[in-house]
Parts: structure tokens; sequence; C-alpha cells
């Protein structure tokens, strides 16, 4: 399982932090 | 399916902060990323800017090359040309859809790197040797025929 971020914004500030991109995953149905 | 995929699991773990987010809850980000069908797989940077924009799912080895680019992308904007080269390296050594553009963007990233045009064009020469029938091949014709 991948673990997720919480937040969009959170994940942007981890981005920062870590020099890592954010993989965002826009979905429709869970 | 590819998410269940442990090989596209360590990856994503390896190489991403990783967020899921309804699109139906989230419309601005769906609009402002241009995502106009689900899922949406978007690679973005700490500014908020997309490195790459990919629709639909995909079979882990597609995956894995459309996340690759996304980073080298990513790697050369943030001015890690070893990490650029590397993944750029690793894409143009491959025959994924995704190739003959990642070498394109590997000429630019080149230029960046080292200032010389001519660093560029000796990547741009790898697309009409090995992709001749595609767009980047048309696109970087010009380049070349000046040289």
């Amino acid at each position: 399982m991948i673990e997720w971020t919480e937040s969009w914004e959170q994940a942007l500030t981890q981005s920062g932090e870590t020099g890592k991109p954010v993989f965002l995953f826009l979905y429709a149905v869970g | 399916m590819t998410y269940p995929n442990d090989e596209v699991i360590a990856y994503i773990h390896q190489n991403f902060v990783p967020v899921k987010l309804l699109g139906a809850d989230n419309r601005e980000l769906t609009k402002g990323f241009n995502v106009r069908w689900f899922p949406g797989i978007v690679v973005a940077g700490a500014d908020r800017r997309a490195t790459h924009v990919s629709i639909g799912f995909l079979p882990p080895e597609d995956l894995i090359s459309e996340l690759d680019f996304g980073r080298a992308i990513h790697a050369m904007t943030t001015r890690d040309y070893e990490l650029a080269n590397e993944l750029f390296d690793r894409l143009a050594s491959t025959d994924a859809d995704r190739s003959p553009e990642a070498t394109y963007w590997w000429g630019i990233s080149r230029m960046r790197e080292t200032k010389d045009p001519g660093a560029g064009t000796e990547k741009w020469k790898l697309i009409p040797e090995r992709w001749p029938a595609t767009q980047w091949a048309r696109k970087v014709e010009y380049a070349l025929a000046e040289r």
C-alpha cells in the first residue's frame, strides 16, 4: 500500500524539505 | 491494476511525496493542472508547477517511464543536472512512448547545464536516428540542418 500524505499543502512542504517532487493522484471515485 | 504492484509502490515511495485527492473536492487543482479525466497523475515541484501530467491508468512499466520523465524535468528545473542526465539517459536508452520527447528535453537540459548549444544538439541527433517517424524528429530537423 502507498502511504499517502494527508494534504496537498503538506505534500508541497515535504517536497520542499526533501527535494523530491510530489506525485499527485487525482481520482474520481474511491 | 497498477498501484497494487510492489515495484511501483517502492518506486513511488523512494522518489516522490505521494498525495491522493478526490478530484470533485479539489476542482482548483484539477483545473490548474488541466486534468479533464480521471485518474489524473501530476508530478509537481514544491513551487506548485507541474513537470508532467498523465491521464488514465497505465501498466507498471509505462507508468514508471512517465514518472521518470516527470522526475527528469523536475531535476532539470531544480538544476540537479546529475540526476536529470541519469534519468534522461535511462529514458533515451529504452523504447518507451516518452523516449523521443525525453531525448528532446535532454538536449535542452544539457544546453541549460553547459550553456553550450552544441551539447544540446549532440543529444538531439539521437532522435532522427532512433525515432525518425516522430514529431520530435521533425522538431529538431531545423537545428540539425543548420550545423
